[in-house]
């Protein structure tokens, strides 16, 4: 006769076994989940009443500037712009925003703990006597009796998560201000089932083979966190004992803890990194299978289970002794990743005594027996052995990798990564295949560095840390962790043209021009109308003044784009050895407050599984790029405007700060009008325009004021407001204005 | 016919059955006695299907117990220590054994619970411990098996339950040919109730026989001669035990009492009297027969 795998009948029994922790979580779940989606209903009210007021209160100003024309209008250059601001906003107060995948039911993560309860909840019968004879002596094979229970463990997982998603999708359609897509559902669906499918299967297996509640806990935690556990710390031994490696997150892959899903639920939902509910959906299907494979796995251990199991911590005494030393062993391989990491000191002592301790607790706490503790204490040796075989195997691994010292002859080609790329230049080279036989032997330069243990520069150099890859003639690849000084690293890249490259316009994510001044540029925007492609732009700090005038964002972009673009101009026109000049200053001497151009572009790292944006820099200097630099300063003003604004406040008394920049962000301290003598001590730039004029930028009260003055010319301008003195220091070989200020009068 | 072949069963370093081997025919009431630890429930358990045996083979009409649904679906087995599902009542427990079995009878469940008079909407928590194996005793009947192991099952029940029992279990018997295993620590239980009877003692079957035959089988005997005798007069007799006090002697002998008791009025005794034994002295002696001192075993 045919022995049936599964049991509608037995299906249906099972489903009713958990039915009060199906429902209890299945309500608690779609309760709490519904919480969000209510908020969202809320803010669209909200919203529409806000917007509402909003529109009635600026109808009534419009109305009042209209009867009173001389009326100061803040925040518009005149009433048209109000107006037509009025028709932007009138229709819809804001655009909907899209629902994130872990916003959506972000109570489901419950599943994670669910899903095993159910597990429990269905398999406590393997953990009693009475109970497991009950269910082994019904006239199901243990094929067909498992199928039908962990069919029902799914029917009531799945049951919980499309309910709770298929109510919450009702809720967010009618949360006005807020959308989602077809994808975000299912995507929910898929995860949440993924996710308790992969926390519950390991607990399946630890079921399977315990026999007691402590036992089943104890091996489910095993299960989930030892390989993954294992593989860190083995990769975490190489890369301290062995630093010439490549960084340990070069090799995230599936065992690593970044790819682990439960914590990539924790990184989307609670740090709000922006990935969504997963990295990828590489993740998401391996954790799928080794949800199912660990389900598979489980069905086969029940089938072979002795029913007289129940109530043993394992199935003999063979395996009780595997299991302990398999927990013992996880923390005695602690020991050798101490000692490799630290030597050794009194932490491997306390590790040593936390072996024992674990080997204690976990006989005590699964057996119950003193008795048997005392027995198993001289098996204590096995996981040591195993630790030391671990710690020897790191040893080994040290010992073959510095023996690999190819010479120049011997390497086909070499590439970059894991570098902090400072310009674009470098940027570009990460990870290309380089052959240019004196970047090879400059990059096994590098090799030799560490393999000789030479030391590092103490002069104040810097030295750039990178992976270098050599592909040999044979073919085969050699990563290696290496470092060069800051100079030699230079002349590595400055063999390739492809160092002094500037970004590509489509490349470009986002730029900043700092500082630029809004006001100005309002009088002659018809002039600087562009198509605006940029995607990210940065308006806030740039181009807000005291106006209260705030750029509008496609003014912005094209005024950005048409500096950029004359800056590409003036740079290409520069000799290579300029080009390096400048690109150096830019990268390695610029101040924070100096005036540079960044410019961001994006790159997805395929090993961390994220975004990343890249900044680069390009510092605006008169002796390299003068008409940029003349361009900018046109924004701001012109001569006669900073002597007015001095004569303004010098008439009204006005009070209030002064401060000079130069163009290299060189600050003269701040000082108040109002404020006796003090001094204060001015610095020249090294960058001078042809004519020997130095870039000065005045700030007066918020205003931003340009001059472009020789020292000379400087110094007798300030001496209106007080005494100042030319000298020279030949500490410093530098010029100083040495001035003094009185009263304003 | 159930067959137990080689059996043998061990728990880590216990050994509960070693190499047992025994035939229970169909339609017969089987009673198992032993000591605490001897093997019984081991036993019930492995021709349940509910332990896998280390060592030989179990068959019911030659097909094995062992992951075997259509055998199964045929066997009921009432433990010593009895299961419920949390919070049921004996309703939701007949829907369970109805799910699993197919044969399940709900005119037969209502009839049975009608006759003990238990309520079937009770909570099982509520009963007591003799109620407990009435409503476990009617769910095995219900489920009209071929094959009804009871471990102990009677042991919580009153004489009266015991009687009732009892008699259902013949009616299935008679009726439909059941094949009742039946387990105890008590001897005068299972006289009244069995067809045969095994000992188990240190997991093998010590002694094993049909009860009529038990009970026929051995005598009593009490005689006098007028000369001197002793046990070598009674050569041609098997006997199992022989003690003589002054000029009476008292023996148990085996065989067929008509024939053995003329064959002694031959000898002319001045007194004479064959007597029946019960089924405790009857295992006694046949104990001591087999160089067991029953007092150890019971």
């Amino acid at each position: 006769m045919k022995k049936p795998i599964f049991s509608g009948k037995l299906y249906v029994q099972s489903l009713k076994k958990v039915r009060t922790l199906g429902i209890a979580v299945m309500i608690a779940v779609v309760l709490l989940n519904m919480f969000l989606p209510i908020m969202g209903i809320i803010d669209g009210i909200q919203t529409d009443r806000r917007h509402e007021a909003q529109i009635v209160e600026i109808q009534e100003q419009i109305q009042y500037y209209k009867d009173h024309p001389d009326a100061y209008l803040h925040g518009f250059s005149n009433l048209n712009d109000y107006i037509e601001y009025l028709e932007d906003i009138k229709d819809q107060p804001r655009e909907p925003q899209p629902v994130e995948d872990y916003e959506f039911a972000p109570f489901l993560w419950a599943m994670m703990g669910f899903a095993p309860l159910l597990v429990i909840a269905m398999f406590s019968f393997l953990n009693e006597r009475k109970q497991s004879d009950f269910y082994h002596s019904l006239p199901q094979t243990r094929v067909c009796m498992y199928l039908s229970m962990v069919a029902a463990i799914f029917t009531w997982l799945i049951g919980v998560i499309v309910v709770s998603v298929g109510v919450n999708a009702l809720l967010w359609g009618f949360a006005k201000y807020y959308t989602f897509t077809f994808g975000t559902v299912l995507s929910n669906i898929v995860f949440y089932f993924v996710l308790g499918l992969f926390m519950s299967g390991s607990l399946a297996v630890a079921m399977m083979i315990t026999g007691t509640t402590v036992s089943n806990l104890l091996i489910y935690a095993f299960l989930m966190l030892f390989p993954r556990y294992l593989y860190t710390l083995f990769l975490g031994s190489l890369s301290s004992a062995i630093d010439i490696l490549p960084n340990v997150e070069e090799f995230a892959t599936i065992l690593s803890f970044e790819r682990f899903l439960p914590l990539s639920w924790a990184d989307g939902a609670i740090f709000r990194n922006g990935n969504g509910l997963c990295y990828d959906s590489g993740m998401l299907i391996y954790s799928a299978i080794i949800g199912i494979l660990m389900f598979a796995l489980a069905g086969f251990l029940y089938h072979i289970r002795r029913s007289e199991s129940a109530t043993k911590s394992a199935p003999n005494e063979l395996f009780q002794h595997i299991y302990r030393t398999a927990f013992t062993t996880a923390m005695a391989i602690m020991i050798p990743f101490a000692i490799i990491l630290d030597g050794i000191n009194e932490i491997v002592i306390l590790l040593l005594m936390l072996v024992l301790v674990v080997h204690v607790l976990y006989e005590l706490l699964t057996t119950k027996k003193i008795k048997k503790m005392v027995k198993s204490l001289p098996l204590i040796f096995i996981p040591l052995v195993l630790a030391a075989a671990f710690g020897l195997s790191v040893l080994g691994a040290k010992a073959y990798v510095y023996s690999v010292r190819p010479e120049a002859d011997d390497v086909k080609s070499v590439s970059f990564s894991n570098y902090n790329f400072v310009t674009y230049g470098e940027y570009l080279m990460e990870d290309k295949e380089i052959t240019d036989k004196d970047v090879i032997r400059m990059a096994l330069q590098g090799l030799y560095n560490k393999l000789d243990e030479r030391e590092r520069p103490h002069d104040g150099g810097w030295t750039r840390d990178f992976t270098a890859t050599y592909t040999l003639k044979s073919g085969r690849k050699i990563s290696r962790y290496v470092w060069l000084t800051d100079t030699e690293w230079q002349q590595l890249c400055m063999t390739d043209d492809m160092y002094l490259m500037l970004p590509e316009d489509e490349d470009i994510t986002g730029m900043t021009i700092y500082p630029m001044p809004g006001s100005y540029i309002r009088d002659n925007y018809d002039a600087w109308t562009e198509d605006a492609e940029i995607t990210d732009i940065y308006t806030k700090d740039s181009f807000y003044d005291n106006y209260g005038f705030e750029l509008k964002a496609d003014d912005a972009v094209a005024m950005q784009k048409r500096i950029w673009k004359l800056f590409k101009e003036e740079y290409a026109a520069l000799s290579k050895e300029e080009k390096i000049e400048l690109l150096h200053y830019s990268n390695y001497v610029k101040r924070a407050d100096s005036y540079y151009i960044e410019v961001r572009v994006n790159e997805y790292d395929e090993n961390r599984l994220r975004d990343y944006t890249r900044h680069f820099y390009y510092q605006l200097l008169p002796d390299y790029t003068p008409k940029t630099v003349e361009f900018i300063m046109s924004l701001y003003g012109t001569d006669e405007k900073i002597l007015d604004a001095l004569k303004q406040m010098k008439s009204e008394e006005l009070g209030g700060s002064v401060s000079v920049y130069t163009m290299e962000g060189k600050e003269h301290q701040r000082f108040y009008v109002d404020t006796k003598y003090f001094f204060e001590y001015v610095t020249l730039d090294e960058h001078l325009f042809e004519d020997g004029k130095q870039t000065t930028l005045v700030v007066i009260n918020g205003y931003h004021f340009w001059l472009n003055l020789t020292k000379v010319e400087l110094a007798n301008i300030l001496s209106q407001y007080g005494n100042v003195e030319i000298y020279d220091d030949d500490y410093y070989d530098e010029y100083y204005y040495k001035y003094e200020y009185g009263y304003v009068d | 016919m159930i067959s137990a072949k080689n059996i043998t069963m061990k728990f880590d370093d216990f050994t509960a059955l070693n190499h047992l081997n025994c035939e229970i025919p169909d339609s017969c009431i089987y009673g198992l006695v032993g000591s605490n630890g001897a093997g019984k429930s081991t036993f019930l358990r492995l021709i349940s299907g509910v332990y896998k045996p280390y060592e030989g083979t179990i068959t019911v009409d030659d097909a094995p117990i062992w992951e075997n649904p259509e055998i199964k679906s045929q066997i009921m087995y009432v433990p010593d220590e009895l299961y419920f599902l949390p919070q049921s009542n004996m309703k939701t427990m007949a829907k369970l054994y109805a799910a699993a079995y197919k044969s399940f009878s709900y005119d037969r469940f209502h009839e049975l619970t009608k006759t003990f008079g238990l309520n079937p909407e009770a909570n099982i928590n509520t009963f007591s411990k003799g109620m407990k194996r009435q409503a476990a005793t009617i769910l095995a009947l219900s489920t009209m098996p071929r094959y009804l192991f009871f471990d102990e099952t009677f042991d919580g029940l009153d004489p009266v339950m015991r009687n009732l029992v009892k008699t259902v279990i013949y009616n299935d018997v008679c009726e439909r040919k059941t094949t009742t295993i039946i387990t105890s620590h008590s001897l005068r239980e299972l006289e009244d109730t069995c067809d045969q009877l095994a000992l188990l003692h240190k997991g093998g079957i010590v002694f094993e026989s049909d009860i009529q035959n038990l009970k026929t089988s051995l005598f009593k005997v009490q005689v006098a001669f007028r000369e001197a005798f002793d046990r070598d007069r009674f050569a041609d007799f098997d006997i199992l035990s022989f003690t003589k006090s002054g000029s009476v002697a008292t023996f148990i002998t085996r065989g067929e009492k008509d024939v053995t008791t003329e064959k002694i009025r031959a000898m002319n005794p001045i007194l004479l009297d064959v007597l029946p034994l019960n089924l405790e002295e009857v295992f006694i002696y046949e104990m001591e027969a087999l160089g067991y001192a029953f007092k150890d075993i019971m």
